[in-house]
């Protein structure tokens, strides 16, 4: 599948700025002492408007001054990363129950994305996961889940 | 002067110092080379063993792993791409190409050389200069700063990569998501979601891993990140420095070194910034045929000589006036104080001997950094010959732990995961990342110090032309731009002769 | 030769890990060593060692007598490592304490002290840990004062109460006041400062709104009728240097803070925010805002709290822990060097300050900061 870079990161950069425009008023209060015009939310919306600006400027260079890099996206390839983005989603999930058994998992399942028939591999990052985790909570005294 | 010069040499120089130092460089180094990990954690982790440690052997060990780290960082940044620590974020634009060409104890044993030349310069300025330079520093307002900060992000322009128009929106995401959390300004909450864990805002240590390591990962994974390390099997015997390349670029060392103790010695600024500002210069003075960007060695040299540069300077503003000028320097002037130190006006004049001591203490470090680094790096460089699978596997989890281990807290481990994902999309559309580290270090510089300046203003703008530190900034500012575009197409031009002349 | 010190450095590694491992074993043992070292610090911090026990020493008989007939430290057995955690970032003077205090623990009891700093959201981050920790003795956390005044008011998320928390004791207060830079501004006291308010806007050295510093100077400026604005920091230290710079008018800041640049002359402190006079600085009685006409009273408070639901006689048990170790000979050393000055107050008095504050808050609040 070909998709053209500049025409696709103006829209994107576009629509995260409309985004962001329409968040400010409910993330961001009203500030409680004088501000010389450049209140709390200023510097949001002004990154708001640059990435409209941009994203009009990439748009424009993409469609009127033919400026582009055409791309090649291999579907196959891109499955396997969205796979693998639903496995840190995943662990994501999980680390709040255990650090040892999600981090375990999320190593063991990197290395099976990597198509690894090494067993000896399998156990190496096991075994990191084990002095990582000993080495945290009970050498360094981090708190683990 | 004399008598505490030789009190603070018979402190110093003791076995039980010499051994607590060369410890502080080893944990320092460990700690800065693995991801996630950096020199505050190490020192937060040994403050209580501290205690019962004499004064001088305590403070040098514990000043030894934040120069230690410093250089630590760089070794993750050329061999796997992920800045160690947040000052080493600039090391890897060049870095890491240089590793990739089969040249990575090169660029190491250049880290190495660069940092510990800015480090010595670094010491020697806080060893005989700190008085006067914190009296420049005492004069910096808010309006400085903000010119300052816009110098820096200024730099936004020179590591765009092929579109500035795609770095400024890296740039703004960056300086978006460093608004995040209370703002320091107005007190008030931005883009917390309700969420207690955002009130601290987001790390920026954490958006790093995810945008260089685990961006990374997930490209390794499916084969469309080019595999470099596992081809580089054997070792390559021309693979390490020359002679002729420290001196081509000594000029640059020392320049960056400079700069990294200017800009450390003023709080609040640190390593991050004076690396990317000495990179931006070295790259204005590119000379034709050196490419920055795609490995050229000073573009090693120069942030590594600026981030060790400003370490020992970060302990100006905290040894002379009380302030610590980064996150690390606060834990310092915890051990300090601890270790009844008074830092301030007059801690030269009621503990001579031990700062004295802890300062020549600073230069010694430097040199047993450079020797143990010189070991250090001969297994480090191994790394490249670990199986590329395996590798991975063990930088994701290594990652996610060093994520949790920034601040314990769970939230750091998702900002990474999540950058990751946007990263690896971004990366599909030609997205620059550096200038995401640029927007998060000056960002709230910038905003919160312009804000500032114009309440001492009373809301006037004329506030940054009339006072000349700040002018010379904005100045200084605007020519570089203009040079560096200038110097660009000159560059660009002169390179293409070069060629033709090699053909 | 350097390969041998590659080796030493290894051995040190090794050893360091050892220690580490071992921590709670080792650590009470290793303590009693610093010989003559501790004796030359002794010495040479001396004048400030007198200068602690006479101003603590109202206050140290009061919990004294408070404490006797009570439960003794030993009452308490801990069956884990002390969690203590810091909503303030390494190195700070809470944090130095905290360290200190865990020290005491740690020797008292022979289990380890662990300092988790959990910085963030004016505390609610490690007030929330300690909710989901169970409740014990053990599991304590160091709160500061405006985590229940100050923070709920500016920051609706966070609604910490009082009442889900023990107060142990408090460990350290200290006085907020106002510094002026005379040889910058050429304002030498609370008069001259009015002066200057005629013809001038006061630009003042402050945290973000929602701060403590913040509050006292917007209350004090704000009954003084004097027009003034803040320039924000994220320390006091900063403040202090702004003032010091030229770059603002005046600050606030706590006497510890201060002491430097007064000593030195550079800064000079017009009033403190408290119901005493200030009398710690050598040839100075700083005058209270009160006595200028104004009411703004209050003191930063840091203090020891635990679970709502944990046995009282444990608590009382560590109380007097902190106590006898405040006693000992190593405590005095350490707080010396920290220039730490501990008040060790119970935790009644605590919440009787806190719930003084929370009301002064509330008033400062609606009066000046909702529009």
């Amino acid at each position: 599948m070909k998709y053209r870079s500049n025409l696709v990161s103006g829209i994107v950069s576009l629509i995260l700025g409309i985004v962001c425009i329409l968040v400010i008023p409910c993330q961001i209060g009203e500030d409680y002492s004088v501000t010389y015009g450049i209140t709390s939310k200023t510097v949001p919306y002004a990154v708001a408007v640059l990435w409209i600006v941009c994203g009009l400027v990439l748009m424009f260079q993409s469609l009127i001054m033919k400026k582009e890099e055409v791309k090649v996206l291999d579907v196959r390839k891109e499955v396997k990363a969205a796979g693998y983005m639903a496995v840190l989603l995943a662990y994501a999930i999980l680390f709040r129950k255990s650090f040892l058994l999600s981090t375990a998992f999320l190593g063991v399942v990197t290395l099976a994305f990597t198509g690894t028939k090494r067993k000896s591999f399998y156990a190496i990052v096991l075994v990191i996961v084990a002095v990582l985790y000993v080495l945290f909570a009970k050498v360094l005294h981090v708190q683990m889940p | 002067m004399g008598q505490v010069i030789a009190a603070a040499l018979a402190n110093l120089f003791t076995v039980q110092n010499l051994i607590f130092t060369n410890i502080g460089i080893f944990i320092g180094i460990i700690f800065g080379a693995i991801p996630g990990m950096n020199g505050n954690l190490a020192i937060t982790v040994l403050l209580p063993f501290t205690f019962q440690m004499d004064t001088v052997p305590a403070l040098l060990m514990l000043t030894a792993i934040f120069f230690g780290s410093n250089f630590g960082g760089s070794i993750s940044a050329i061999l796997i791409n992920t800045p160690g620590t947040n000052a080493a974020a600039a090391t890897l634009i060049d870095g890491y190409p240089m590793c990739k060409k089969g040249q990575p104890q090169r660029a190491l044993d250049m880290a190495l050389v660069a940092s510990a030349t800015g480090g010595l310069i670094s010491a020697f300025c806080l060893l005989f200069f700190a008085p006067q330079i914190s009296k420049i520093a005492i004069t910096f307002g808010s309006p400085e700063y903000f010119a300052l900060a816009i110098f820096g992000l200024s730099v936004i322009a020179s590591v765009s990569g092929k579109s500035l128009v795609k770095g400024l929106i890296s740039g703004g995401l960056g300086i978006l998501l460093a608004t995040a959390g209370i703002d320091s300004v107005s007190g008030l909450t931005r883009f917390t979601f309700g969420n207690l864990r955002l009130y601290n805002g987001i790390k920026m240590l954490a958006v790093l891993l995810g945008v260089y390591a685990i961006a990374q990962m997930i490209g390794r994974l499916n084969r469309t990140e080019e595999v470099v390390v596992s081809e580089l099997k054997e070792i390559d015997k021309e693979d390490h420095i020359t002679i002729k390349d420290v001196k081509k670029t000594m000029p640059t060392m020392l320049k960056s070194s400079f700069i990294g103790a200017f800009i450390g010695a003023i709080p609040g600024t640190g390593g991050a910034i004076a690396s990317f500002l000495a990179y931006n210069e070295a790259k204005r003075c590119a000379k034709p045929g050196e490419e920055f960007g795609k490995g050229e060695i000073k573009g090693v040299a120069a942030p590594e000589s600026a981030n060790n540069g400003a370490t020992a300077a970060t302990l100006i503003p905290l040894l002379t006036l009380g302030i610590p000028g980064d996150v690390v320097a606060a834990t310092l002037l915890g051990a300090f104080t601890m270790h009844g130190l008074v830092v301030g006006p007059k801690l030269f004049s009621s503990s001579g001997p031990v700062v004295y001591a802890v300062l020549i203490g600073c230069v010694i470090s430097q040199l047993l950094m450079f020797f143990q680094g010189k070991y250090l790096l001969k297994v480090f460089v191994r790394i490249t010959h670990i199986p590329q699978d395996l590798l991975t596997a063990i930088l994701v989890v290594v990652c996610c732990a060093g994520a949790f281990a920034i601040g314990s807290s769970e939230m750091d481990v998702y900002v990474m995961l999540f950058f990751g994902g946007v990263a690896y999309l971004m990366q599909k559309v030609d997205f620059p990342p550096v200038p995401i580290v640029l927007g998060m270090v000056l960002g709230p510089t910038a905003e919160a110090n312009l804000r500032n300046s114009l309440v001492m203003s009373g809301g006037s703008w004329s506030i940054f032309v009339r006072r000349p530190v700040c002018l010379a900034f904005i100045i200084l500012t605007f020519v570089l731009i203009v040079l560096l575009k200038k110097g660009d197409t000159k560059q660009r031009k002169a390179t293409d002769r070069f060629m033709k002349e090699e053909e | 030769m350097k390969r041998k010190m590659l080796a030493l450095a290894m051995a040190g590694w090794m050893v360091f890990s050892l220690t580490a491992c071992g921590n709670g074993q080792t650590a009470p043992a290793t303590t009693a060593a610093p010989g003559e070292t501790a004796t030359e610090k002794a010495a040479d911090n001396k004048d400030t060692g007198e200068q602690e026990t006479q101003t603590g020493e109202k206050e140290e008989s009061d919990t004294k007598e408070a404490a006797s007939g009570a439960v003794s430290a030993d009452s308490f057995a801990p069956a884990k490592d002390f969690n203590i955690r810091v909503p303030f970032a390494a190195g700070g003077s809470a944090d130095t304490i905290a360290r200190i205090i865990g020290q005491g623990l740690q020797k008292t009891y022979g289990k380890s002290a662990v300092i988790n700093n959990l910085t963030g959201a004016n505390g609610a981050i490690a007030a929330t840990d300690l909710n989901g920790a169970k409740a014990d003795a053990t599991e304590l956390m160091v709160g500061g004062i405006a985590m229940f005044t100050l923070a709920p008011l500016f920051n609706k998320d966070l609604n910490l109460s009082m009442d889900d928390y023990q107060f142990v004791c408090s460990l350290v207060s200290e006085d907020q006041m106002l510094f002026v830079a005379p040889g910058n501004s050429g304002i030498e006291d609370w008069a001259g400062l009015e002066e200057y308010a005629k013809n001038n806007r006061v630009i003042y050295g402050a945290n973000a709104p929602g701060g403590a510093t913040h509050m006292l100077q917007t209350m004090l400026f704000g009954e003084a009728g004097i027009e003034a604005e803040a320039v924000t920091s994220d320390g006091s230290a900063k403040d202090l240097l702004a003032v010091a710079g030229g770059n603002v008018v005046c600050a606030a800041a706590t006497s510890s803070l201060g002491a430097q640049y007064v000593e030195e002359g550079t800064l000079v402190p017009i009033l403190v925010f408290s119901e005493e006079p200030y009398t710690g600085y050598e040839g100075i009685e700083v005058p209270t805002a009160k006595s200028l006409g104004y009411d703004v009273v209050f003191k930063t408070c840091n203090f020891l709290m635990t679970q709502k639901d944990t046995s009282p006689e444990n608590v009382a048990a560590i109380y007097q822990a902190i106590l006898d170790y405040s006693e000992t000979d190593e405590f005095r050393e350490l707080a010396a060097n920290a220039s730490y000055i501990p008040d060790l107050s119970d935790g009644e008095t605590v919440e009787k300050t806190i719930r003084d504050a929370e009301a002064m808050c509330q008033e400062a609040y609606d009066t000046y900061y909702v529009k």
